[in-house]
């Protein structure tokens, strides 16, 4: 992969705060098993950061990796993330899990990354049908918050508005509760519990998640019907108000479970129901952790 | 075509409270124990709330009972603590090696046990003082937090009674009560104390890993145990206890087929996987 | 005793005939198809639903020998009594009439290599009935992707090590490879469809070509289970399971009682080496502490642990937890590494 102006800068970047001391680590994009795949890239030595790069392939959201007690233990951290990401590191502040003290946010301005599956089969052009429903409704192009900005070389996505981004849930909420019902049966039926949804969202971060607590046994450990959807639906409602939509858990999801139908649901909501939108603010207090006088009340018979 | 997987209901004999939070069971089978040597484990399980694996503790020699010991902790535990005399526990097993009795015989034999690790020390033991003229000196350490802590109370004096035998309880420091006649000090601590020599003599050590590793120690550097000699049973989490599910393994060893007893010197090659 | 091999020929025509003839005389065909815009096996209900051009459905047909929920037995209780219903009933005869159409040979040679776990000392009829019952027809490779390491792994995209039948490509017909009396007992009733051959008519594998020798990878994890690779390399592991899941050999399961206080069941479900809590002790203590712990016991398992016990490496080089790696972690690229340092 051919250096270019972003990965310069974003290896500046890197360089200068490596060798200053400012972090000990960076995490950020280096180029992947495919020329079609970016992976994740630590480095603790500033010689190191010349492997650094950055494409529409970068489809990791890589604030993921600060939850993990591996890279906890490193510190003063610098991450590099795009606009979608960077609200997970908001909201990991707004939640105490990171201090904001300890992260230098390197924001790279993102006109939206290739659906990675499209990529694998050769896909190279950024476009509103290759590239992630998130990407189409990104109001983030430029990160929210950041220490550090990379400016994008890619064009602006170019929106006809003829791909309509998360078209399915307009078809769900058209659903009877029984049509609905079935579809979620049958989408929970393929799942196999490989917990990826959990493991690679940045948000899902319990030492011990309620799966692994089994007194009292709260979801079934079998995967089939019950303890498939037991799983999915607590997962999202430990995401609701929460979630950022960066998409991870459905881009890792092996067994294609379309997950952003039930988060962005839930986000859109959110937002009508609070006029909260989460991972923008670090200094915003959670939605669902405070109580407002004018939050609805009418569910109170 | 069997199903290995389908346990056996056994039903309790006799249920004994040995700390507050550790209890002993004694199941029968058909009105009688079943076959099984010392070192060995079973997996025992209240139906409905798990599986749970656990050695022996008793002597296989006593044809009327056989016996575990338990902690409750988790949820197959708390199940099997609220159960009475006369209920059923779902056992399968015996599962994995043993204590090898040929190599022990007309030897001095070391009984070292921590806390609940006493358990399987317990049943070779037992067994030993039940064929007691097979074996020379036989000396006990036995050792936990506290006196609160000490299992198998109720048999001390059982053990005490057999001839050339020396029977040490200790407790660590801070854990003794005021009426506590017994030692006080760390089990390795206390195990350095004692006029043993690793000539023709055989050490069985079970409890805490940070007790085995410091014990192990004691019996190699200072009081001359070939590591051949030094046996230890290792415990790892386990499901199936035949070799299948794939998570007791260390390094390239099933604990549950390969073990759970292994020689200090066997330990001594595994990788840092346990 | 071992049948012989038996070579046919089969036109692209009547190996449609073939398989629309077995699904009208009832037999279950799990076949690549193209579902939720990827590929996955499932049951075809006629031949044009399968997509043979696929090089490897995302994932592996391992749930067939392998349930991701199995009940081993059920219970109820009644008083003071407890009855038990064996499991195995339900499984014994499971897979009779069930196929696995276009697989390829990675997926085959995983049956017996974990037919090897499944029967040391203790035999799990679960796995042996369905395993014994479920007949594989795979296709021949042609075009390996760069994830692919079948070769590495001691198979070869044209290996027959597994298939009860293998197809092999040429031109406007295949050749099929019967490898036993499973296999011929398939197509016997179809045998109109076929043409008897020999061996020497089949075209010859190609000299496929490896790019590292999997006995120096399990001779560097021999001797360097403390190396500083898997910390820093696994960094990047999340601790999903997915390279588990969608793994043809990886076998590990939990178990579990699950129901109601008047009855319900033991099952074994799927499991993971990749979750924290795998090995995670009563007392607290886990053996393996950190993703690099646990990512390592993977690759000890597949590259040296299985061979030391069962003579036969836990993997087929498939692939597909790298392909299916949310964080791009290349198991081909990682036994490569380990080779080259070895």
């Amino acid at each position: 992969m051919a250096n270019t102006k972003t990965g310069e800068k974003l290896q500046k970047i890197a360089k200068d705060l490596l060798e200053s001391g400012e972090v000990s680590l960076i995490i950020g994009y280096a180029k992947g098993s495919n020329p079609q795949r970016m992976r994740p890239f630590f480095t603790t030595k500033s010689e190191e950061a010349g492997k650094l790069s950055f494409s529409p392939n970068a489809v990791q959201d890589l604030a993921v990796f600060l939850k993990k007690p591996e890279v906890k233990k490193f510190g003063k951290i610098g991450i590099v993330v795009k606009g979608c990401d960077e609200k997970a590191v908001n909201t990991l502040i707004q939640e105490y899990q990171i201090s904001r003290d300890d992260i230098k946010i390197i924001g790279v301005e993102c006109n939206g990354v290739i659906r990675q599956n499209l990529a694998d089969k050769g896909e190279t052009a950024v476009s509103e049908s290759t590239v992630y429903d998130k990407c189409l409704i990104c109001e983030e192009h430029i990160p929210a918050l950041y220490d550090f900005l990379v400016e994008s070389e890619e064009p602006k996505l170019n929106l006809s508005g003829n791909v309509k981004p998360y078209a399915g849930i307009e078809k769900l909420e058209a659903m009877s509760s029984d049509e609905k019902n079935a579809f979620w049966d049958k989408e929970f039926d393929k799942c196999i519990k490989c917990y990826a949804c959990r493991q690679v969202c940045p948000l899902c971060y319990c030492s011990r998640c309620i799966v692994e607590k089994n007194m009292p046994q709260w979801i079934d450990t079998n995967l089939e019907e019950t303890g498939n959807a037991q799983w999915n639906l607590i997962r999202a409602y430990h995401l609701s108000g929460r979630c950022i939509g960066c998409g991870e858990c459905e881009r890792a999801c092996p067994v294609n479970i379309p997950l952003m139908l039930i988060n962005e649901k839930m986000a859109k909501d959110v937002y009508n129901l609070f006029g909260y939108k989460s991972g923008l603010d670090i200094n915003a207090k959670p939605v669902f952790g405070v109580f407002s006088e004018s939050d609805f009340n009418d569910f109170i018979k | 075509m069997e199903n290995i997987y389908l346990p056996k209901l056994a039903e309790i004999k006799e249920i004994i409270q040995e700390t507050t939070d550790t209890k002993t069971i004694r199941l029968t089978i058909d009105g009688g124990s079943i076959d099984f040597l010392p070192g060995q484990f079973g997996e025992f399980s209240f139906i409905g709330e798990g599986e749970s694996t656990f050695g022996f503790s008793s002597s296989p020699l006593r044809k009327e009972y056989f016996e575990f010991s338990f902690r409750f902790s988790g949820r197959a535990t708390t199940g099997m603590n609220s159960l009475n005399q006369g209920d059923k526990i779902a056992f399968r097993g015996p599962y994995g090696n043993y204590f090898d009795t040929s190599k022990m015989k007309g030897k001095d034999i070391v009984f070292v046990g921590g806390g609940i690790g006493m358990a399987p020390v317990k049943s070779i033991m037992e067994y030993c003082f039940d064929e007691r003229g097979d074996y020379g000196k036989i000396t006990i350490l036995y050792g936990a937090r506290s006196v609160g802590d000490l299992l198998y109370k109720s048999v001390f004096d059982e053990w005490k009674k057999h001839k050339n035998t020396d029977v040490i309880i200790t407790v660590d420091p801070g854990g003794e009560t005021s009426d506590w006649t017994g030692k006080i000090g760390f089990v390795p601590t206390i195990l350095e104390q004692l006029p043993l020599k690793g000539e023709n003599s055989i050490a069985i050590v079970c409890g805490p890993p940070i007790m085995i590793k410091f014990a192990l120690k004691s019996l190699e550097e200072k009081m001359g145990f070939d590591k051949n000699d030094i046996i230890t049973t290792l415990e790892n989490r386990m499901k199936c206890g035949l070799g299948k599910c794939g998570r007791c393994n260390v390094g390239s060893v099933y604990v549950c087929k390969d073990g759970p007893v292994f020689t200090a010197k066997e330990l001594e090659s595994f990788p840092n996987d346990f | 005793m071992k049948m012989e091999e038996k070579y046919f020929e089969i036109s692209s025509e009547n190996l449609k005939k073939f398989v629309e003839r077995i699904i009208a005389d009832n037999f279950e065909v799990i076949a690549p198809m193209d579902k939720d815009g990827d590929t996955f096996y499932g049951k075809i209900s006629k031949f044009e639903e399968a997509n043979l051009d696929i090089l490897l459905p995302k994932m592996s047909y391992k749930e067939y020998l392998l349930p991701k929920t199995e009940t081993l037995f059920e219970y109820s209780f009644s008083g003071a009594d407890t009855d038990i219903k064996d499991g195995l009933e339900a499984a014994a005869g499971a897979n009779q009439k069930r196929v696995i159409f276009g697989g390829r040979p990675c997926d085959a040679g995983a049956g017996p290599i974990m037919e090897k776990v499944f029967n040391w000392d203790y035999k799990d009829e679960f796995f042996n009935e369905r395993f014994k019952n479920l007949t594989i027809i795979s296709i021949a490779c042609e075009k390996p992707d760069t994830y692919c390491f079948c070769t590495e792994m001691q198979l070869s995209p044209e290996s027959s090590y597994g298939s009860d039948i293998l197809l092999k490509k040429a031109g406007a017909q295949y050749f099929a490879v019967i490898t036993g009396e499973k296999g011929l007992k398939l197509i016997k009733p179809y045998l109109s469809l076929f043409k008897e051959t020999t061996k020497a008519q089949v075209p010859a594998d190609k000299d496929w070509k490896k790019i590292f020798e999997i006995e120096k990878t399990k001779s560097f994890l021999d001797k360097n289970f403390e190396h500083n690779y898997f910390q820093d390399r696994f960094l990047s592991c999340i601790g999903c399971g997915i390279c588990t899941y969608a793994c043809p050999t990886c076998h590990c399961f939990d178990i579990q009682d699950e129901g109601t206080l008047k009855e319900g069941r033991r099952i074994r479900n799927w499991d993971s080496c990749q979750f924290g809590i795998f090995t995670l002790h009563t007392s607290g203590h886990n053996p393996r502490v950190t993703q690099g712990d646990r990512y390592r016991q993977r690759l000890m398992h597949k590259f040296k642990i299985y061979s030391e016990k069962f003579d036969k490496y836990l993997c087929v080089g498939c692939g597909r937890c790298s392909r299916n790696c949310p964080e791009d972690i290349d198991i081909k690229e990682v036994a490569k590494d380990l080779a080259d340092m070895a």
